[in-house]
């Protein structure tokens, strides 16, 4: 089969302070995909203007200058508002959607989800087989060629440029977060979590699940709480986690030690 | 020299973990307009009329960790483990053809991060895996060569790993600005 059969359409952009990739591995008309893809980034971007905290004209930032009320707002910003209210619950507001100073920021939540909404528009589109990530949460879909499952490396947090295992998966979501670039993700959390001493041994906090909404909103909340955060994330039903402390140890769920 | 080993896991072999949920959820997440809240009536129309309904779902607590009993301990630890003499890497650069033989060297760029420059290389299969990786400059100081060796399986995998030499397709990590990314495996994915 020659390569241009086998590689996948590739697609970048940069979106919410990061880069967009998404690649499509249909074997179908290229303009039918490019179309698609459009599609897709004309919805991420609508998202970010909605939701950036760094853009002046963003719903998010007419909230927090008080030009608006949240229930006045879009049905997106409702709803992820409730989500990460739900989540801040959840998570002992290890994950919370305000900043201390009472204004809202959805930023630890918003990468995920949209990438998910984006993942749906493909499928909407009738794309079937594609990988669509941004800044290092993704999510697939069908198959990378036939027969063949879907490969995701998790990048080491400790060593930059390298590995530390991959995971095969079929339909479904990574996330991971961690402080390998940009700080930690205290900056997300309203509250100090309860043991954020324990945040400290770990680097990276990666979830494996059905949703990708969920594995990255987990993914933040758990690294959050440390260790502690690997229990968390077991209680959920169909999601696994890995987290790589500062030492370079592998720790996972349940799911994964029973293999081992 | 010190060798982190990543690698070290290599051939043990996980046993594979139904996920039967897991892509039903999926499809079911692109297919059904469920709201994410029930309890609360929606305040507003959507502004935006094109967009389609949202498709929130709160995955499934497992009732045996709800209710304020203690969950069973599931964590496990895995040390790190040196991998002796950095094992050469039995891939062979630049053989053609298969879908899954190991293409020639492709360098990332050299990227500023605030530790010091990083650039990765990395080998693509025809299929547009990287199958070898190789860190050519990193802030903590040698380079180092990685073979990307087929650790388990975790999630969902039936069918048994080629020996040797696993494959992605794409990788998940904390890689949040433009600049990480430029540095990362994924700028050679999207960019070869």
């Amino acid at each position: 089969m020659p390569e241009s059969q086998l590689s996948p359409l590739r697609r970048n952009a940069r979106l919410m302070g990061t880069v967009a990739s998404i690649h499509v591995y249909d074997q179908v008309d290229r303009a039918q995909i490019e179309s698609a893809i459009d599609d897709a980034l004309i919805e991420l971007e609508r998202l970010e203007q909605m939701f950036s905290t760094f853009r002046s004209t963003s719903v998010i930032s007419q909230i927090n200058r008080g030009e608006l009320n949240l229930l006045d707002a879009p049905q997106e910003v409702i709803e992820v508002f409730d989500a990460c209210t739900w989540l801040e619950h959840a998570s002992n507001s290890a994950f919370s959607i305000r900043r201390v100073d009472g204004t809202i920021d959805p930023a630890g939540f918003v990468k995920g989800w949209a990438c998910e909404r984006g993942a749906a528009r493909l499928a909407a589109r009738g794309l079937v087989n594609f990988m669509f990530t941004i800044g290092g949460d993704l999510m697939v879909h069908g198959e990378p060629s036939p027969g063949s499952r879907w490969s995701v490396a998790i990048a080491d947090p400790l060593h930059a440029g390298e590995v530390v295992r991959s995971v095969d998966i079929e339909d479904g979501a990574v996330a991971t977060s961690g402080t390998s670039e940009r700080g930690n993700h205290i900056h997300l959390v309203g509250e100090p979590a309860p043991n954020a001493a324990e945040s400290e041994s770990l680097a990276s906090f990666t979830v494996i699940g059905p949703s990708l909404t969920w594995a990255d909103a987990f993914a933040t909340a758990a690294f959050a709480m440390g260790r502690k955060g690997l229990e968390w994330v077991a209680q959920f039903v169909g999601y696994e986690a890995i987290a790589i402390d500062r030492a370079g140890s592998v720790i996972t769920t349940g799911g994964f030690a029973e293999a081992m | 020299m010190k060798q982190q080993a990543p690698i070290s896991l290599a051939r043990r072999v996980w046993p594979a973990l139904a996920v039967a949920g897991a892509s039903a959820a999926f499809v079911s997440a692109l297919d059904k307009p469920t709201q994410f809240v029930t309890d609360k009536v929606s305040l507003t129309g959507s502004e935006d009329t094109a967009a389609p309904t949202a498709v929130l779902t709160v995955p499934p607590v497992d009732p045996n960790a709800a209710g304020g009993v203690q969950p069973t301990p599931v964590v496990t630890t895995i040390p790190p483990v040196p991998v002796a003499g950095a094992a050469p890497v039995p891939v062979a650069p630049g053989a053609p053809t298969a879908a899954g033989a190991c293409g020639p060297a492709i360098n990332g760029p050299v990227v500023d991060t605030r530790w010091g420059p990083v650039q990765v290389q990395a080998h693509l299969t025809a299929d547009h895996r990287v199958c070898n990786v190789i860190a050519l400059q990193t802030p903590s100081s040698h380079s180092r060569s990685i073979q990307i060796n087929s650790y388990a399986k975790p999630i969902l995998h039936k069918r048994a790993v080629a020996a040797g030499s696993a494959q992605f397709n794409g990788v998940s990590g904390a890689t949040i600005t433009s600049r990480g990314y430029a540095a990362s495996l994924q700028y050679i994915l999207d960019n070869n």
